[in-house]
């Protein structure tokens, strides 16, 4: 027995269109054929668009973490950005569309539309958009694993996420969305862009992983107090974040999956609750009586903009300056716990992602403008916040477990001295600015004749 | 008996010392299962011993094992690298105060033995960081072995002093040895890494 109808909670703005036109058609049925194509036209460009704003966000990500990162480990930071996009473009390709949207008689997963093939303009479209919605999710892992983790390993955790965590867990949110359905779509879970469904699995999936990895070399004293490492460049982190944001309005705009005028308040609520959670971030840094740092306010504007992402479409703006306000703070604090847990994030990921979007999840049914703190609505969100823990770390923890026990997760430790960029990848950033490292080209020449 | 007596109730439950790690390191070396406080007790109780009977100067011995075991021989081709690796961690230490350099010791020595490096070299290295002891014999070892060891340094000083200082130590005492140490240290350091 579902606790909510669907129908009163999902922001259907194509109901009104739907009748509009249906109304019109029945006087002008040739004009009203020409409207459909043109409509479908005009969706396809719209959600073709979003995906290359979507897209974007890799490179956002690739900035952010390798900005975040040491000198010595940069370039493995964005080769791992740029490879589990490739490889999870893949897999969700060949197995996770299918997973997620596929006819779906049990509502746990879906079983058809694999590998898709011969489908209408619209389906493909759907089907990219989707295809950047799973690499995001697993992209969010690789900076919180960053600086000690085997690439191999990482790259099959990244497999993983794409092609079975994130289909499956979406499958139950989303997949009534094309041609499946799901029990938490069902019972009227609200997560419009996947503050849940791609951040907070993106988070969790980050949290096994850190847990399992283990800190990098002396990142906690041995009081264990975290030690600072900062990141070899503050710019890129700053325009990371700002990429970021350009894209969110692709994430948040292109959920509509048509182009639609919604799309107005869903990117004004986008914007700002990206705003509100950097002065969140801002104001809990000064709580805690800390300086204001460039990754404090990027890593705020990013919780903002988890945040709102579940209930962009179904809040008024001054909730999405509550959302995104209270995220920022949120987030700011979740990362101040988890150093004092000694779990080594190097970006911030789980706070972000995970943490920041369980929160707007909850805003989301909470700030839901039909029907404000209603309690059923909220026990819904609820329901989903904690499924979607339990399936994604749970499943998390033991792909890293078993890649860790096997041996190809964490580096050995000379790799950590000399650099994943050399270990990894045979390369060099800055070769040319290698004066005040121990490692030249030459020196790593030698040593890879040496093997 | 005084001597064992202040050892037991003062120093044998005490934070790890230098004694204490030697003694440690000679019992996983002869005999993993032995007593701990036993072999201490023993120790300074040897220690105490009248100057008679204390064993005789034990030089002949040693050469005799030295040659027995053909470590000397073996130390020589390996000689240049043990110079380089001993030459690096000593600029290394000059970096650190007289506390980090215990705590990195300590580290170094309680962690040598799950190294996977040949026991003769874990023993000369314990030895040569505990003593500062240039004349002893180097045993064999390949030069991946002797990075390890500098890797277990770097891995300490990571935990003692932070990883962003120790990689600013490390980079440094690179560029100064290239500079002032000519081509040959270059090379070995290069090796070393």
């Amino acid at each position: 027995m579902p606790l909510l109808n669907r129908s009163q909670i999902s922001p259907c703005p194509w109901r009104f269109k739907w009748a509009t036109f249906f109304i019109f058609s029945l006087a002008f049925p040739a004009f009203a054929q020409d409207a459909t194509e043109k409509e479908e036209s005009i969706n396809v460009i719209w959600l073709a668009t979003a995906s290359a704003l979507v897209f974007l966000m890799q490179a956002g990500f690739a900035l952010l973490e390798s900005g975040m990162s040491r000198a010595k480990n940069c370039v493995n930071v964005v080769m791992k950005n740029y490879l589990d996009l490739c490889l999870g473009s893949l897999a969700f390709f060949i197995v996770g569309y299918g997973l997620m949207f596929g006819n779906n008689d049990s509502g746990w997963f879906g079983s058809s539309h694999f590998a898709m093939y011969k489908v209408e303009s619209w389906d493909y479209s759907f089907l990219l958009f989707q295809t950047m919605f799973a690499a995001t999710a697993a992209t969010i892992a690789s900076g919180a694993m960053a600086e000690r983790t085997l690439f191999k390993g990482y790259l099959f955790g990244a497999v993983m996420i794409t092609g079975l965590i994130y289909p499956v867990f979406g499958s139950w949110a989303w997949g009534s969305l094309y041609q499946g359905s799901g029990w938490l779509a069902d019972i009227g879970f609200i997560d419009f862009a996947g503050s849940t469904v791609v951040h907070s699995l993106g988070g969790w999936c980050a949290l096994a992983a850190i847990i399992v990895l283990g800190p990098r070399l002396g990142r906690f004293d041995s009081k264990g107090k975290a030690r600072d490492i900062p990141g070899h460049n503050l710019n890129f982190v700053a325009l990371g974040g700002l990429i970021l944001w350009f894209g969110w309005f692709g994430f948040n705009g292109g959920s509509t999956a048509a182009a639609d005028v919604s799309i107005g308040l869903i990117n004004l609520n986008t914007q700002l609750a990206a705003a509100s959670g950097a002065v969140g971030a801002l104001i809990a840094g000064k709580l805690y009586g800390k300086r204001t740092l460039v990754t404090t306010i990027v890593n705020g504007s990013l919780a903002g903009l988890v945040g709102i992402t579940a209930g962009c479409s179904t809040m008024e703006p001054v909730f999405a300056i509550v959302t995104g306000l209270s995220a920022g703070l949120i987030a700011y604090c979740a990362d101040q716990l988890l150093r004092k847990m000694q779990l080594d994030d190097v970006v911030g990921a789980v706070s972000v992602h995970g943490v920041a979007g369980a929160w707007g999840t909850l805003c989301a049914g909470l700030f839901y403008a039909e029907n404000m703190f209603n309690p059923e609505i909220v026990l819904v969100q609820l329901i989903g916040i904690i499924a979607c823990f339990v399936w994604t770390f749970g499943l998390a923890f033991a792909t890293y477990s078993l890649i860790h026990k096997l041996g190809k997760l964490r580096v050995p430790s000379i790799d950590e001295q000399r650099g994943l960029d050399f270990a990894e990848h045979s390369e060099m950033a800055y070769p040319e600015f290698s004066y005040k490292s121990a490692y030249s080209k030459e020196t790593l020449n030698v040593i890879r004749k040496q093997g | 008996m005084q001597a064992m007596v202040i050892w037991d109730q003062k120093y044998s439950d005490e934070p790890s010392t230098a004694v204490q790690h030697f003694v440690y390191d000679l019992k996983n070396a002869v005999d993993p299962k032995a007593n701990i406080r036993g072999a201490h007790l023993n120790l300074i109780r040897s220690a105490s011993l009248p100057e008679k009977e204390l064993m005789k100067d034990p030089s002949r011995e040693i050469e005799s094992y030295l040659n027995k075991h053909q470590l000397q021989q073996q130390a020589e081709s390996s000689r240049p690298e043990y110079q380089a690796l001993q030459r690096l961690i000593r600029a290394w230490q000059k970096h650190l105060s007289k506390r980090e350099n215990q705590s990195i010791s300590t580290y170094v020595i309680s962690n040598i033995s799950k190294q996977n490096i040949n026991q003769n070299l874990s023993l000369f290295f314990v030895s040569w960081l505990a003593k500062r002891d240039e004349k002893q014999q180097n045993p064999q070892a390949d030069i991946k072995e002797l990075r390890k060891i500098i890797n277990l340094f770097y891995t300490g000083c990571c935990e003692y002093i932070g990883p962003v200082k120790t990689d600013e130590i490390l980079g440094k005492l690179v560029q100064d040895f290239k500079e002032a140490g000519g081509n040959q240290y270059r090379i070995l350091i290069e090796q070393l890494l």
